[in-house]
């Protein structure tokens, strides 16, 4: 290899570090930013800002804890994310167990399911608030959960994940006398752990997250769920940042967990979203 | 099938970790009678009977008016079933000297709070200074 | 061997997935559709208008002001952001130091909801303490604070520039996907016949992962067409209606202002336009959405 080569690569590689590093550092500075003054003493509107807390304390989190109802707020999140995994788990490995089989409306019933992820929530907001008035269910966690309960990508989760089940090991042991459920639950089911996985990440994560539809349909303000009352507390409280981001810190801390600590579950879900979109 | 402990262990923790955030604070408050006590010296650093002393719950937006009791002989107060976690301290004497104020933040509310130093009553000289 | 499947079981289990999509996409479409012809009273029959609600959506500047904004999102926000996930997705491929740590943490802000990047934004470019204008003054460009939300100039880009922020990182593992199912041999016999790292790129790696960015910009598009949280909690539409998108717009209309039918009228012509901005799409890149690859 050449000198001048072996030079050109090293200069490429450094230029590649010195851009990731700098699009790292883009990313990082704004999450720190906000991790920082949520656990600053000082006056904010103090200038120049601070790169490190001044007189760290964790008083904003209690601030928050206590200005507002947000253990209740914290609770609808985890009830209302709790119905849509279950939900999700169940509704979307039935859905994809019967379509390990081949009948006649198969492929109709799959283009349906695929086409409705052409049809995104939000032109579907107005005819959905109208359905959950209708049905009695505005202002509770059952209506939160409602649009969330099945979703499409999910079911093409467990379809790939039951798909490359022996057809044998089915078929032995429905001549064994297994009732269908007993497949799905004893057969399917264990060998789909990974599937699982994203499911529940996946519904768990759109579900936290979710805020037009709680602000759509939400009423009281004990019903809020913590995206929710995230915007409510800027127009509460003004020149209150620390506890602002407080709040931030403490919304956004559970899906960063979930996310680190299950990564590859969490990619791969995106990646069948994305391809079956 | 590795997966699936590896999720229920993080699920597992997360609501752990959310019954905490939200028991502890419920559970101290039950626990707690709301007693704030502290103690008022003079420039000396000896106790002062007879003065009074006020605490003023500080909310987001305004001071409310508080409670004022009486120092015992030993110079210690206590307010009794507090519910703040903001709040500011003064007191005063009759015999014209005041302390400044302070102002003292607590994790839980309804919890029990001892005042880390005593309140000193100054003359108003050296309150000015302040 | 060949077993009969039963019907009515394969019915139910699909029963309870089909019918949360049928209640919350299929009949909200066919619903905004009648919807849009009548004049909605919260109490008591609605009336028929017929087409009136359309008409008054063109003459709507509004209308055309949010329309305006989700395009350019769309035309100028997607391919800034698939630029720049292609670069970092190409430089994260390589067997550099590092690489699962860029990877985690440029992936990072995907999924932290909406309502708190905004609100992270937001602060980040306040005019007073905002650290972008701390930096822009150190630096010496400006003298004062920008305000960058308030200004309409600044507004909409800042906000297509927080969604960025947001996405590339999504983006970026996409392209990861794609480039992984490129065969290292196609690869190695270019170096053997001694093409540089740019050449390579561009001859090999990036005609074979065509399909990948497409998929990217079909999602772009979609995601300009459903932006709701962030520009709600950043600018809510503001200044004026420089940031307001085509579903702020329609939110606002239907629960702000109660007009149902006219929102549900705008959301027709929002579903229309997003049907056929893919569908062109599609055709014009030759058909290659889904086409591509089975990752699976």
């Amino acid at each position: 290899m050449s000198k001048s080569k072996s030079r050109q690569e090293l200069v490429g590689k450094i230029l590649a570090q010195v851009v990731l590093i700098a699009a790292t550092a883009v990313i990082i500075v704004p999450l720190y930013w906000v991790f920082k003054t949520s656990l600053t003493g000082e006056n904010l509107y103090s200038y120049p800002p601070s790169p490190f807390p001044v007189n760290p304390h964790l008083f904003n989190f209690v601030d928050v804890f206590y200005w507002i109802p947000f253990a209740r707020f914290a609770l609808n999140s985890v009830i209302v994310s709790g119905i849509v995994v279950f939900a999700n788990l169940l509704f979307n490995s039935m859905a994809a167990m019967a379509l390990t089989y081949d009948f006649k409306l198969k492929s109709i019933v799959i283009t349906m399911y695929l086409s409705s992820m052409m049809i995104p929530f939000q032109t579907a907001i107005i005819p959905a608030f109208l359905l959950t008035r209708e049905l009695g269910l505005l202002n509770s966690h059952l209506g939160l959960a409602m649009p969330l309960l099945a979703t499409i990508v999910n079911i093409f989760v467990f379809k790939s994940s039951f798909d490359a089940v022996p057809k044998s090991i089915i078929d032995s042991s429905r001549i064994d006398g297994l009732s269908e459920w007993r497949i799905l639950d004893k057969i399917y089911l264990p060998l789909a752990g990974p599937a699982i996985a994203t499911n529940i990440i996946l519904a768990f994560v759109w579900s936290w997250n979710n805020f037009i539809w709680p602000l759509i349909i939400v009423r009281d303000e004990e019903m809020q769920t913590l995206p929710l009352a995230l915007s409510r507390f800027l127009s509460y409280f003004e020149d209150t940042s620390g506890q602002l981001y407080a709040f931030v810190v403490l919304v956004a801390i559970p899906v960063i967990l979930v996310f680190l600590a299950n990564q590859k579950s969490f990619v791969k879900g995106i990646l069948a979203g994305a391809v079956k979109g | 099938m590795k997966k699936f402990p590896e999720i229920n262990f993080n699920i597992v923790l997360l609501i752990l970790a959310v019954l905490i955030a939200i028991g502890l604070p419920a559970w101290k408050e039950i626990q707690g009678t709301g007693e704030i006590r502290g103690q008022v010296v003079d420039t000396e650093g000896d106790p002062v009977a007879n003065a009074q002393v006020r605490i003023r719950e500080k909310t987001l937006n305004l001071i409310k008016d508080g409670q004022i009791v009486t120092t015992d002989r030993n110079g210690t107060f206590v307010f009794t079933e507090m519910e703040m976690i903001e709040f500011i301290i003064d007191a005063s004497h009759p015999n014209g000297t005041a302390s400044v104020e302070n102002r003292y933040h607590t994790y839980f509310s309804g919890q029990d709070f001892e005042l880390p130093e005593p309140v000193v009553l100054l003359p108003e000289s050296e309150r000015d200074n302040e | 061997m060949k077993h009969k499947h039963p019907r009515g079981l394969i019915a139910l289990y699909l029963l309870p997935s089909i019918a949360v999509l049928f209640l919350y996409r299929w009949l909200p479409v066919m619903w905004n559709f009648f919807l849009s012809f009548q004049n909605w009273k919260p109490i008591g029959e609605n009336e028929w208008i017929g087409l009136k609600s359309y008409q008054t959506i063109i003459a709507d500047p509004v209308f055309w002001e949010s329309l305006e904004n989700t395009l350019i999102y769309f035309f100028i926000g997607t391919p800034i952001a698939i630029a720049l996930a292609l670069l970092l997705g190409l430089l994260v491929n390589e067997p550099i130091r590092g690489r699962n740590f860029y990877r985690t943490v440029i992936f990072l802000p995907y999924p932290i909801t909406p309502v708190a990047i905004g609100l992270i934004w937001k602060w980040m470019l306040n005019d007073r303490v905002g650290l972008v204008n701390h930096i822009l003054r150190s630096l010496g460009l400006i003298e004062n604070g920008i305000p960058f939300l308030q200004s309409f100039q600044f507004a909409l880009p800042s906000v297509i520039g927080t969604t960025i922020w947001q996405v590339v990182g999504y983006f970026m593992i996409l392209v990861l996907a794609g480039l992984q199912t490129i065969p290292t041999s196609l690869n190695d016999a270019a170096l053997i016949d001694g093409a540089g790292t740019i050449r390579r790129t561009w001859s090999i790696t990036l005609p074979l992962i065509k399909s990948t960015l497409f998929l990217c910009f079909i999602i772009g598009i979609i995601n300009s067409f459903t932006v709701f949280d962030m520009v709600y909690v950043m600018t809510n539409g503001g200044p004026g209606h420089a940031t307001e998108f085509l579903v702020t717009y329609i939110y606002r209309n239907a629960f702000e202002f109660s007009r149902l039918g006219y929102s549900a009228a705008m959301t027709v012509v929002m579903f229309i336009v997003l049907l056929a901005v893919t569908f062109l799409s599609n055709r014009l890149s030759g058909g290659e959405a889904g086409g591509g690859r089975n990752y699976e």
